[in-house]
């Protein structure tokens, strides 16, 4: 069995980069000078990733202030609301506000934006980088709808579909941090998709289709299998410092049912302190070597 | 006269000759400038009006969960995790069993007994809050690390008590984690409970805030040993002109639940905003306990702050707080 790890999502910031932001909030720094930062960190990050071994290295959004907000601001008629609760954790995001589903912005340029660092979405390594993107159903789940909510899954693929073509992305990391979603309507994106999903997975979330997504990762990868290519399994704890020493014994389990299995985390590893997501990492790489 | 009395919460804004660089003082000079802080807060409180000064505010303590995270044996801490934004806190792991380093009150309630005539309110973090707010690498489960907490903090008042003497002591559990699990709720009301359990000559009270739901708090009341229940209002609540108390809808709740009891409790009612500069008038603070007045008895109803003023400038705590007074003492009259 071939084993492939997939670091995703926001990643924890370095002393170095809280401190530069604090600076940036604080007017110290200008908004290109810390757009430098983030992508020097950005690209520490990668290299790090690739040294440990670790196969699938995502954005690690050190410019997202929350895993929705980049992406709430740069469509037309989504804005802002109050702090709000993520999950059952004790760390917060801030819940967009939709009017209505608008117009994408430019998400390659350099952009202010309204409390979080500045424009663009993504900060590229190389031709194997892999992008990130919300779930449209956590995305919606998790904002505010002012009116009919009829339509607006159908325009924010509209929406990512622009997004792939402007970025001409390859590889894609869509995490549904709500449960319940429909997952068949990625297989309507032009790219090979990642799908992390949480919760039980259920037959009537491929209904129409979905049975060729590139990767759909779950806490079962017998569940997704014949969904997807590539099934995955999340064996890491993004909620617990404890690191899993015993995760190859536990991959052991599937080898004789999989020729390929991702592995990665059950949320971001955005959650535990960057000194111990580190070492999770490190011990992630151990298993795909 | 035991009507509307008034308190502080807890933390107020320190002085800047003790917050910076409050982390890195010597010893000496760091408890000589708390102390300085701690007096100087208590007469800004005795200015104020307040029946109860609390620990004039806070002083001894950056914040309120490392500062007994750190000491207790069994936690380490590995860095910051972020809360919101790019704003962070020390969310420490649970390695092994947890029992106290040392205690991380009893020096500043021994300070206050020396400098306090009249009764005093000590917030102490609760352990449902703690288990919420800690990395769990030990114990079997969510239930297990809370009531290891309970014993934990149930020593350290014990201690507290101990050295308060024979009055009565107010402690008051902050527990802002506790309906943030609903399905929770019997595990908030049995790890309060016995963190509490067997010690005699206190008043317990209970503080919550920011909560979405306070019905799930409003269920276990009854099975709860917590004779005050001081909760955030006024965050919610109109600051314009308009006599709609929306904010305050959950103070009937409060009461038709209280109605039910045998023993009656008391609501410490948020009258103040932490989160905003603009200070409340008293008329409209007038208000606020007015509507209350509808549902609660005068002797089951206290006026606090909705939290902590440390978020606001002193000289903005001090008005919020005067006004709170001048409001009470106005309603007094009408009554």
């Amino acid at each position: 069995m071939e084993i492939k790890t997939l670091v995703y999502g926001l990643y924890p910031r370095s002393e170095r980069l809280r401190t530069g932001l604090s600076k940036w909030e604080r007017g110290i720094i200008k908004d290109n000078e810390i757009e430098q930062l983030i992508s020097d960190e950005s690209k520490l990050f990668h290299d790090s990733c690739m040294a440990a071994g670790i196969e699938l290295c995502g954005d690690p959004l050190f410019n997202w202030f929350d895993i929705l907000r980049p992406l709430a601001l740069s469509i037309e008629g989504v804005r802002l609301g109050a702090l709000t609760r993520y999950k059952e954790t004790n760390t917060f995001y801030r819940k967009p506000v939709i009017d209505r589903l608008g117009e994408l912005r430019d998400i390659r340029l350099s952009v202010p934006l309204e409390d979080n660092p500045p424009l663009p979405m993504f900060h590229e390594q190389d031709h194997n980088y892999l992008y990130f993107l919300p779930g449209i159903h956590s995305f919606l789940e998790m904002s505010e709808i002012n009116g009919n909510r009829e339509g607006m899954a159908d325009r924010m693929l509209e929406i990512y579909s622009e997004i792939i073509k402007m970025l001409s992305i390859k590889s894609l990391v869509i995490y549904e941090a709500q449960p319940h979603a429909n997952l068949a309507i990625y297989e309507k994106l032009a790219t090979n998709v990642y799908l992390v999903t949480t919760g039980k997975i259920d037959e009537w979330m491929f209904d129409n289709g979905g049975d060729n997504i590139h990767s759909i990762i779950a806490d079962d990868p017998y569940e997704v299998e014949r969904h997807c290519k590539i099934p995955g399994l999340k064996l890491v704890d993004s909620f617990n410092t404890k690191i899993e020493e015993d995760g190859l014994e536990k991959l052991k389990r599937y080898k004789d049912d999989f020729g390929e299995l991702i592995v990665t985390s059950n949320d971001s590893l955005d959650f535990l302190p960057r000194a111990v997501a580190d070492r999770k990492i490190a011990i992630m790489g151990s298993w795909g070597k | 006269m035991n009507y509307i009395k008034t308190q502080e919460i807890g933390s107020f804004r320190k002085p800047d000759y003790l917050s910076k660089g409050f982390k890195k003082m010597d010893r000496e000079i760091f408890i000589e400038k708390t102390k300085q802080a701690t007096l100087e807060t208590l007469d800004l409180f005795k200015r104020a009006g307040l029946d109860n000064l609390g620990i004039g505010g806070e002083m001894f303590r950056w914040e309120m969960y490392e500062h007994p995270a750190s000491r207790v044996k069994g936690i380490e801490f590995y860095g910051p995790v972020r809360s919101f934004d790019n704003r962070f806190y020390n969310k420490g792991s649970v390695i092994s069993d947890i029992s106290r380093k040392e205690s991380w009150h009893s020096e500043e309630v021994r300070f206050l007994r020396e400098s306090v005539q009249g009764e005093i309110k000590v917030p102490i973090t609760g352990p449902y809050t703690m288990m919420d707010w800690s990395f769990n690498e030990y114990y079997r489960d969510r239930e297990e690390l809370a009531l290891a907490f309970s014993r934990v903090i149930n020593q350290e008042i014990r201690d507290l008590k101990s050295i308060w003497g024979d009055k009565t002591l107010q402690i008051q559990i902050d527990e802002p984690a506790a309906t943030s699990h609903p399905s929770e709720m019997d595990l908030v009301k049995e790890s309060v409970n016995e963190s509490i359990s067997g010690i005699g000559g206190i008043e317990t009270h209970l503080h919550v805030c920011y909560s979405t739901n306070y019905n799930l708090l409003f269920g276990i009341m009854g099975d709860m040993k917590i004779d005050v229940y001081n909760l955030e209002f006024a965050n919610r609540d109109r600051t314009d002109g308009g006599d709609e108390r929306e904010g305050y809808s959950d103070v009937k709740k409060f009461a038709e639940m209280n109605e039910t009891l045998s023993k009656k409790r008391t609501l410490g009612l948020g009258v103040t905003d932490v989160h905003l500069d603009f200070v409340e008038p008293v008329q409209l603070i007038e208000k606020r306990i007015l509507y209350s007045l509808k549902y609660m008895e005068p002797d089951q109803l206290r006026l606090n702050p909705d939290c902590g003023l440390r978020t606001r400038s002193r000289e903005i705590g001090f008005q919020k707080l005067a006004n709170m007074v001048s409001a009470r003492d106005e309603v007094l009259k009408k009554i």
